[in-house]
């Protein structure tokens, strides 16, 4: 008997018009969660790409898996280098296994679990799109934030910015920038200072835990060369400090066509710009600070690789997407530069894009009908 | 020069008069299910604040504010008229929505009939007495300085209706659950994007 | 313009064999535009190549009895009517008719091309004789499509490769209608072994052609886009390429006009190609034209099954999946394919844009997803749904599998009714 006919046998009792008929979208949503099921095209393409949304969302977590792991070993690094103790790899990947696991448990216990009882509640069926918001939510928050707040801004995120607003597909912010947003203005000593990037920093008092915006901000130097800033063994969130390996996921994403380029580009050039401006002026620390320097601290890199890019939140059209893109650099660089609250920026400049993303489609949309309806009338003028 | 440049950024972005204040809610709600029709009340938003808010600073120099009459003579220079700012103030604002309303009849029906009731309603619009209101308590040195504050509200104004026009537009087609359809979803998503403002909460531009 | 594995090696190589012709023939009586009258008597006894059904006007048609045999009326299958023709297995046939082909005129092309239903052969069923109707238009460009972009098909690849000779004096033939100043033919890079050959059959025929190896893409064979690749001409959606000097010619289509001059017969059989993952007996077969689907399925030593499997008449991309068994064989299909049930999963939309990308004719099928639900026509003219090819690239590519093709359809149909 294989998997297949034990899962048909187990939903019998499930289906229309049984005893737990209720019961049957979170039934079907287990099942569509392992398989994919059928249903016939009676007009129009008949075969379709390998490419669905499941294998999407797979795709995504896998290029996640490099930043992820480095993160947890950089957990443990600075952690170990700070109170001397062995900075050997299995030591600090251990540490920070120990550390960060939890946190992933709680997102995917907590979102997972919501994301179930919409269904069974609304009747529609459990996308595969949590998967990826669920693994990004621990990776862009303090490795000490206490379980309880993650859980809570996983709540907020998967409630009010996207069941509210139907599931999958239908949300208007990033759900993990929302929940990383919801946590910074909701337990602001958790999420930001000199206390709260290395592990245990909080209760030892010979821990120094300042990221390097933060000592920018401060008017102080960096204190890491450029090689530690691009390979990531520098405090930070979670996941977000290396650089080197979340380029290695925007590989993965561009080469299997999953996220888009154009971002990406954009937003390095938006960055480059805004960074070359501010040089030119260099009034305090983080002006003065290399352009090529800001892209590669801070959570720079992997908000744009893995957040920029989410398709639900971004710019749909072509142009769209440049726009969105060089706009999330230019306002990164500006946030971090201007704004004393915030020495990251490029959280806050993802969520403002996306709140302005679908007014640039509409925009870019609204100029290509003209130019097609201009273009037509051109051809007509000319035939007749 | 700098201080018109960063009084101007800081009214649209900063103190932006919906995510900031959450002024202006009422027509921002109603009128924002088309972008075509929000473009055509933030447009007539922005002049109307560009408009009024000088016509009201120079009221409140030369008229209201304690010994503003002193340029009459020296014996007014103990009266205090500023009793009377918000009776003025709805004054010359309603006179501009007239003037606005009747141009936007001429020149624009279609975006007339679009925009009903919410175009004499500008009247009454918090945002616009609000920037009034504002440039009262700001104090601001000169009618140049009044006026870039008005159009800098009124672009914020303009770019929040416009932002969530769009995204309306776009969730039209969503799988909103039945209690929250229409103003419920409206208010989150402006709670959402008041997140999404607050990048800017804590620039001071000085 | 999106890539799609081709799926064609296999028939490519075999040699067309020919399919006997049933017991009972379903004539499709649908054509290009509107549907052709029986012109024979219920039960009356009708010859091979006799003509049994015609319309008239500007996109007038007719169809042929492929094989002799008892009339036995008409049937309604899946909305769509067909004739019914019992064969006697007698194989009477009218007199073929005979053509000097040195002297023939314009005119007479013309009226035989209508006479022998000649429609294309490329899927739309546009009657060929109004097609090459150009009268005074110059023509600088014909172009001979052989891109059979849709994957599975080898029908016009096998007849390249078999009948050049054939195909080159079909071409020299309506180069009298139409005089055109180059002849290109439009060659997927995947067929690119054919271009020697054609290059030489046409120099021994002293025929000058020029050879377009166009990428492999889909829908590289559609009209508008194999205009523009060849010539660089972007022509709206909805207008005549002889406006524009230009006349596509379909190779299925060149192969009925070859039969029609040089051996005196209608187009009554056409090449199909049999394929897919769940056929048996793969190749390209010479089909009666209104052969059922059902005899095909049969005669390669398969049952009917709707199921456990999809058969699809015509191309895996545009072609239509068969309801009803019975369903005859027309003009314009190029394939019998049997797959597998499609396994697709409806997920919301993401919004990422993939079918934006792909889309040949630069539209946004997202957008009509989103307007056919509403019924928003002014949105759907707007967006310009009209301009759809209807080639399927979007429905292929999209991730969450939204039914684009259904709802361009459906938004099609309500624009129609509106008469926006």
């Amino acid at each position: 008997m294989s998997l297949r006919d034990k899962i048909d046998n187990f939903k019998k009792p499930f289906a229309k018009g049984e005893k737990y008929e209720k019961w049957a979208p979170a039934v079907n949503a287990l099942d569509t969660f392992l398989f994919v099921p059928n249903h016939t095209t009676k007009k129009g393409a008949h075969i379709r790409d390998g490419v669905d949304l499941k294998r999407t969302m797979i795709t995504v977590v896998i290029a996640l898996l490099p930043a992820l792991i480095y993160g947890m070993y950089n957990t443990g690094y600075q952690h170990n280098i700070q109170t001397g103790e062995a900075t050997d790899f299995m030591t600090c990947f251990l540490f920070g296994l120990w550390k960060i696991l939890p946190m992933i448990v709680v997102s995917y216990g907590v979102g997972l679990g919501i994301e179930f009882a919409f269904a069974i509640y609304r009747g529609h069926e459990v996308n595969e799109g949590y998967l990826v918001t669920g693994l990004l939510i621990p990776m862009i928050m303090p490795v000490d934030i206490p379980l309880w707040m993650v859980a809570i801004a996983v709540v907020f995120a998967v409630v009010i910015g996207k069941e509210a607003f139907g599931g999958t597909g239908m949300n208007i912010l990033n759900p993990a920038l929302t929940a990383r947003a919801f946590a910074f203005f909701a337990y602001p000593t958790f999420m930001s200072g000199t206390k709260v990037w290395v592990a245990d920093a909080i209760n030892v008092d010979a821990i120094s835990g300042e990221t390097i915006l933060g000592k920018l901000a401060a008017g102080n130097a960096a204190g890491y060369d450029m090689w530690s800033m691009f390979a990531g063994s520098i405090p930070g969130s979670v996941a977000e400090t290396s650089t080197l390996w979340i380029l290695v996921g925007a590989a993965i994403l561009i080469l299997t066509g999953v996220g888009s380029w154009r971002i990406m580009l954009g937003g390095v050039i938006g960055a480059s710009i805004m960074g070359l401006i501010f040089n030119a002026f260099h009034v305090n620390a983080l002006m003065e600070f290399p352009w090529y320097g800001h892209l590669m601290i801070g959570g720079f890199a992997f908000g744009l690789v893995f957040m920029a890019t989410d398709p639900v939140s971004a710019a749909q059209t072509t142009t769209g997407k440049w726009i969105y893109g060089i706009l999330v650099g230019l306002f990164c660089i500006m946030i971090r530069v201007f704004n004393p609250a915030y020495p990251e920026g490029v959280m806050m400049a993802i969520l403002l894009l996306n709140v302005f993303a679908p007014t640039i489609d509409h925009y870019v949309v609204q100029s290509s009908v003209n130019r097609r309806k201009k273009r037509l009338a051109a051809k007509q003028l000319k035939t007749t | 020069m700098q201080e018109y440049f960063s009084l101007f950024v800081k009214s649209i972005f900063i103190d932006n008069m919906i995510f900031a204040y959450f002024l202006g809610m009422c027509s921002y709600l109603a009128v924002s299910k088309s972008v075509k029709t929000a473009v055509g009340l933030g447009a007539a938003v922005i002049f109307v604040l560009f408009v009024t808010v000088p016509a009201n600073y120079m009221l409140d120099k030369y008229l209201l504010r304690p010994g503003a009459l002193s340029w009459l003579s020296e014996e007014y220079a103990s009266i205090d008229l500023s009793f009377l700012s918000f009776i003025m103030f709805i004054a010359v604002v309603a006179s501009m929505v007239q003037l606005v309303e009747m141009i936007v009849e001429k020149f624009a029906p279609a975006l007339y009939g679009a925009l009903g009731i919410f175009l004499p309603l500008i009247a009454v619009n918090c945002a616009i007495l609000g920037g009034s209101l504002f440039m009262q308590q700001k104090d601001f040195p000169n009618v140049g300085m009044a006026a870039t504050y008005g159009l800098g509200s009124g672009i914020g104004w303009f770019l929040a209706i416009l932002a969530i026009a769009a995204i309306r537009e776009k969730i039209t087609y969503s799988n909103v659950p039945g209690p929250l359809k229409g103003l419920g979803i409206t208010f989150i998503i402006t709670g959402l994007m008041a997140i999404g403002f607050m990048s800017f909460m804590g620039i001071s531009l000085d | 313009m999106i890539h799609i594995p081709s799926l064609k090696s296999t028939t490519k190589k075999i040699p067309i064999q020919k399919l006997a012709a049933p017991n009972m023939l379903y004539l499709p009586l649908t054509t290009y535009k509107g549907t052709l009258s029986t012109i024979v008597e219920k039960d009356s006894y009708v010859k091979k190549h006799q003509k049994v059904a015609a319309s008239e006007g500007v996109f007038a048609s007719s169809i042929h009895a492929p094989a002799s045999g008892y009339i036995r009326g008409e049937v309604n299958i899946d909305n769509q009517s067909y004739l019914m023709l019992e064969n006697d297995f007698k194989e009477v046939a009218i007199p073929a008719k005979q053509f000097t082909i040195n002297n023939i005129t314009e005119d007479e092309i013309l009226s035989t091309l209508l006479d022998f239903g000649i429609e294309g052969s490329g899927g739309a069923k546009f009657p060929t004789h109004t097609k090459y109707n150009t009268g005074s238009k110059p023509i600088d460009t014909f172009i001979i499509n052989a891109a059979e972009c849709e994957p599975y098909l080898s029908a016009d690849y096998t007849l390249l490769k078999n009948y050049t000779k054939q195909l080159l004096e079909a071409i020299q033939l309506m180069q009298k209608v139409i005089k055109a100043s180059a002849i290109v033919f439009g060659i997927e890079k995947q067929h690119k072994e054919l271009k020697p050959l054609i290059l030489q059959t046409a120099k021994n025929q002293d025929i000058p052609v020029k050879i377009k190896l166009l990428p492999n893409e889909y829908p590289q064979g559609g009209e508008l886009q194999l205009i523009k690749s060849v010539t660089g001409k972007e022509i709206p959606k909805g207008s005549i390429p002889a406006n524009y000097g230009i006349v596509v010619s379909n190779v299925g289509t060149l192969w009925a006009i070859y039969n029609a001059f040089y051996k005196g017969t209608p187009y009554t059989n056409r090449i199909v190609t049999i394929s897919g993952e769940k056929a048996e007996n793969i190749g390209n077969y010479e089909v009666a034209i209104g052969t059922p689907v059902s005899y095909i399925l049969e005669t390669i030593g398969l049952t009917w099954n709707a199921t456990s499997q999809t058969v699809i008449l015509g191309g895996p991309m545009m072609g239509k999946a068969v309801q009803q068994p019975e369903i005859g064989i027309n003009k314009g299909s190029g394939g019998i394919l049997i797959i597998p049930n499609p396994t697709n999963k409806r997920y919301n939309c993401i919004q990422c844009g993939y079918c934006v990308d792909v889309c040949p004719q630069h539209l946004m099928p997202m957008e009509f997803a989103r307007y056919s639900t509403t019924e928003d026509i002014l949105q759907l003219k707007n967006f310009h749904v009209n301009d759809c090819i209807e080639c399927g690239a979007c429905a292929y590519i999209c991730p969450s599998d939204v039914p684009l093709m259904n709802s361009i359809f459906k938004g099609k149909e309500l624009l129609k009714a509106t008469s926006l």
